[in-house]
């Protein structure tokens, strides 16, 4: 990490309690730059998922600011929130489907609801399921597929539009070893594409396996911001 | 620090199945920026979400349809009603006309002066004054002469002299009529005043009664609609909830989340408000026109009509925009957990 890199995200002194007094972060700090890989981790219940929700919007700090592509979101209208959301891509332990649509359909909705004309999205959705092996997979629907395979489309789904920031609330909690191991290296290549990978687990031996930046919640608090060893 | 990129990243042991550099070549391939769909692309995306909604739920959305359809059938019907009665009426009030009874102390010259202050009036075409005297002639010949107790009212002529003015025929409507009914009754002379001439004046109450009748029924007809707009929206947001968190988290706008709802209401509202009317055009042009009822209702002259283009238009227009307004409704009370 070089100064010249800009920041993409940063947090300063944020806190979100939940009504009436939760306190699911207490005055997080730090700052991510652009195309860095960074894990957050902690036990379950330490807020991980509560940071990631206030970074795509969904909720709001109590205190403090969480600025995101250079936008503070504590005070910005929704629509700002649904366009940064397009360049944000969302995984989560279990992603869900539109079960009445296509593995590659799924896939394209992504690509739809920035209003990407029928035949290019379907390219595009084909494409990068084909990049994640599931070429076989497109026309069927998404409930029959390996929970592996369900999180390789929703990697698909979250990164067919090229974001900038791909975040993965506990992306592997639901699979096996090696099934992990597919996934992080998807997660590794869009990295070196240069995106911004933000990955909230609570398993410590992901984290030592791929060895990045790793900031460290308990009980809502940072205790700690390991760089990545040199 | 240095940053060492994606080495260190990627896990020790093999095998992969995915090959990498594949997403690399993905994300480098085209620059361009791809087709948009543009409007009708989007105007397409909105109706096909919405029977897609609307088939997600198809007995609860035919529900909602067949009462719309219900609904309109019998306010259509009662409209249809509504319009030959008051037509059927206003055709036979050939003649506008009152009769005021006049207080049994007013003296001659007072009675005069009334008398020819109508005379001048530019409205009024006819006054007919009938004394206390001819009044009681009048009451013998339909009695018949004979009778013992006509003697009696020699004596004591308990019958009141009157006036019966006839206006104008007024084509402005009935409120003029009621207003000279008033004007008359205020006056010293007059004990009270009755509408005369032919019996469709004596109807305009009648006439207002069932035009606001018709103005509640339509009033509670759209409450309806609406309410069951929103009910039916609701159901199939609920139905549509993951699939609207799905879009929200995609990036859509709450708007692109909710046009599909809001048009899958107007058009349950417009399917279903076509199908009522249709329906009753269909029964009216097939059992209905060219029966004249001049067997059942001789008096009445009935020369029935369906309701006119307008009408059907307005209601069509009203159904449709009371739907929507109540899935609009819907989607703003409707809370998704992550939608924004
Ligand atoms: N909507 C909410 N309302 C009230 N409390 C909440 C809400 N969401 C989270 N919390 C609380 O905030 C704390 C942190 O929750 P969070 O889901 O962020 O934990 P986590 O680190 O993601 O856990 P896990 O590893 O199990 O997913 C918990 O105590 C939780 O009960
Ligand atoms: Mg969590």
């Amino acid at each position: 990490m070089t100064n010249t890199r800009s920041d993409i995200i940063k947090l300063i002194g944020v806190s979100k309690i939940f009504p009436p007094d939760d306190a699911a972060l207490k005055d997080i700090e730090f700052s991510i730059a652009q195309g860095e890989f960074i894990f957050l981790a902690g036990r379950s219940g330490s807020g991980k998922s509560t940071l990631l929700k206030l970074l795509y919007g969904s909720e709001t700090a109590t205190d403090g600011s969480v600025i995101v592509g250079g936008r503070d979101l504590s005070n910005v209208a929704t629509p700002v929130i649904a366009r940064l959301r397009r360049s944000v891509g969302l995984v989560f332990r279990d992603t869900k489907f539109i079960p009445g649509a296509s593995v590659v359909e799924n896939v394209a909705l992504a690509l739809e609801v920035v209003g990407v004309a029928t035949e290019d999205r379907l390219d595009a959705a084909g494409e990068i399921l084909k990049a994640f092996g599931l070429e076989d997979k497109l026309y069927l629907n998404p409930a029959s597929l390996s929970s592996e395979e369900k999180q390789r489309v929703g990697l698909a789904r979250a990164l067919v539009g090229k974001p900038k920031i791909i975040l993965a609330d506990d992306p592997s909690g639901s699979l096996d070893k090696g099934s992990r191991k597919a996934i992080f290296d998807i997660l590794a290549e869009a990295h070196s594409c240069g995106v911004t990978v933000v990955v909230a687990t609570s398993d410590v031996e992901i984290v030592e396996e791929v060895n990045q930046r790793t900031i460290v919640l308990e009980s809502g608090k940072m205790i700690g911001d390991f760089a990545q060893p040199a | 620090m240095s940053f060492q990129g994606q080495k260190s990243i990627l896990l020790n042991d093999a095998p992969y199945e995915i090959s990498r550099g594949a997403l690399t070549r993905y994300w480098q391939k085209s620059t361009e920026e791809p087709t948009q769909r543009g409007f009708f692309g989007a105007c397409a995306y909105y109706f096909s979400q919405t029977f897609s909604n609307l088939l997600s739920m198809p007995i609860g959305s035919s529900i909602f349809v067949f009462t719309v359809t219900v609904l309109f059938f019998f306010l259509g019907s009662f409209l249809l009603c509504l319009q030959n009665l008051s037509s059927v009426l206003s055709r036979g009030g050939e003649s506008n006309s009152l009769i005021a009874y006049i207080k049994t102390d007013v003296s001659e010259s007072d009675m005069n002066l009334l008398l020819s202050g109508l005379d001048s009036d530019p409205n009024i075409t006819k006054v007919d004054y009938i004394s206390r005297e001819e009044a009681l002639e009048l009451f013998k010949e339909d009695l018949g002469e004979g009778h013992s107790f006509l003697k009696a009212l020699d004596e004591d002529n308990p019958l009141p002299a009157s006036v019966e003015i006839f206006f104008e025929k007024d084509e402005t409507g009935l409120n003029s009529t009621e207003d000279r009914i008033n004007a008359m009754a205020n006056r010293v002379e007059v004990d009270e005043v009755i509408r005369g001439g032919s019996w469709s004046n004596r109807l305009s109450g009648l006439i207002k009664f069932i035009k606001m009748v018709g103005i509640i029924g339509l009033g509670i007809t759209f409450l309806i609609v609406g309410f069951l707009a929103n009910n039916s929206i609701r159901l199939l947001m609920n139905k549509a909830k993951d699939e609207r968190e799905i879009l929200n988290l995609l990036g859509a706008s709450k708007s692109y989340v909710n046009i599909p709802f809001v048009l899958g209401g107007a058009l349950q509202g417009f399917f279903g408000t076509v199908l009522g009317l249709g329906i009753l055009a269909f029964l009216y042009y097939q059992f209905v026109e060219g029966y004249s009822f001049s067997k059942e209702l001789p008096f009445l002259n009935l020369q029935l009509e369906f309701l006119e283009v307008s009408t059907l238009f307005l209601l069509l227009i009203l159904g449709t925009l009371i739907a929507a307004m109540g899935s609009y409704i819907a989607t703003s009370q409707y809370g998704d957990r992550h939608l924004i």
